[in-house]
């Protein structure tokens, strides 16, 4: 578990830096941590799992600014993973009350089946045309943002900037879906 | 949308990220907010016509001393409270001890007091008005450090806002020391801190509707 620790925390600062590679391997790092600790949470609905867990990913990268360098990497994303959860089961109307001290769960618990999201596919068909091109392009075969840029007309700096609006209004979209 | 399409998207938009976000929005909200404040005081109520004499006393000070203890107590719990997992236990603590102390000392001051002074004592010459004055010093900044603290991440957005609201009515009723003139305990126990409150209530409303994600 301390030694997840290590290397989340070192991803993460690696990442804060704006080193790419270490904020990929952190996020698939973290998303199988996020499966197993909601797949036992939830009325066992692996799309919602899914959900939940693509949900919270957006959440870790775009707050990313909110963890204290100087403290652990874990508890902060169990906190966020936490909130997604209980916030899922308001919108769900589900009465439960997520126990405060399993940060030791999070980081131990076993892996579960990859599954598609629903959520997101649905919230990235409600975007602008504009923006939803530019996540494709990004996401098949991990295009540059320079070339998935040129692939919808604009630089790589006006790509730069609308590729995070796009995963912000994802974000957005999916907290208000169910 | 498979996770790790989604993974491949946002480590695309992987960018360096600055340190002390969450101080920078409070500090960035303070030079917006207590001009603003500032500016109230000076075009709207006016300084106290005897602000150069009440410098030189002891009571201006202790009035200073006690909104910007209720300032820095709740600024460091905000701070704590916009980043999960962090806990703010001790720093709400310090905030709620000021204030119970200052209300404690001012129910001295009160049953020191003759029993036909007390009234004017608590009431002083500007009852009716004091926290609403505060309230309309500290919306305009507890409106903005809301803003700027959007992209934080509290786990409890109605608590994160309120306590963002208390620090804005600290410093609200710092500045609004330079117009109003009473000086008893009473007064300020009473008066100063119900407008603080008040502030803190305001970012309670705005919180629940702004800070959460």
């Amino acid at each position: 578990m301390d030694d997840l620790e290590t290397r989340l925390k070192a991803l993460m600062l690696r990442g804060l830096a704006g080193d790419a590679q270490a904020h990929r391997a952190l996020l698939s790092l973290l998303q199988a941590r996020l499966r197993a600790y909601f797949s036992p949470r939830m009325s066992g609905e692996p799309a919602d799992v899914e959900d939940l867990v693509q949900e919270t990913l957006l959440a870790v990268h775009l707050r990313r600014a909110s963890w204290d360098r100087d403290q652990p990497f874990s508890p902060w994303a169990f906190a966020i993973a936490r909130y997604k959860l209980v916030d899922h089961w308001r919108r769900r109307r589900v009465r439960k009350v997520a126990p405060l001290e399993d940060v030791a769960d999070f980081l131990a618990a076993p892996d579960v089946m990859l599954d598609d999201g629903l959520d997101l596919t649905r919230a990235l068909a409600g975007l602008p045309s504009r923006q939803r091109e530019l996540i494709e392009a990004v996401k098949i075969d991990g295009r540059s943002l320079a070339e998935a840029g040129l692939r919808t007309g604009v630089s790589e700096g006006a790509a730069k900037v609308a590729l995070h609006r796009a995963l912000k209004s994802l974000a957005e979209r999916m907290r208000r879906a169910d | 949308m498979r996770t790790d399409d989604l993974i491949t998207a946002l480590a695309a938009d992987t960018r360096a990220v600055p340190r002390y976000a969450a101080l920078r929005g409070l500090a960035l909200s303070t030079f917006i907010g207590a001009p603003i404040a500032l500016a109230l005081t000076l075009w709207w109520l006016g300084l106290r016509p005897d602000l150069v004499s009440a410098v030189g006393g002891a009571f201006f000070w202790i009035k200073a001393a006690y909104t910007l203890a209720l300032s820095l107590a709740f600024g460091a719990a905000a701070l704590r409270l916009v980043r999960p997992g962090a806990r703010a236990r001790a720093a709400l603590a310090t905030g709620g001890g000021v204030i119970v102390l200052i209300v404690l000392l001012g129910l001295v001051q009160l049953i020191g007091m003759e029993a036909a002074e007390r009234m004017p004592a608590l009431r002083g010459g500007s009852w009716t008005v004091c926290s609403r004055n505060i309230l309309a010093l500290g919306a305009p900044m507890t409106l903005v450090a809301i803003l700027a603290l959007r992209s934080m991440a509290p786990t409890s957005p109605t608590l994160a806002g309120g306590v963002v609201g208390l620090f804005c009515g600290g410093v609200s009723a710092t500045v609004y020391g330079l117009h109003c003139p009473e000086a008893t305990l009473a007064f300020v126990g009473l008066w100063y801190s119900l407008g603080v409150m008040a502030c803190g209530a305001l970012g309670v409303a705005l919180g629940r509707w702004l800070l959460r994600w």
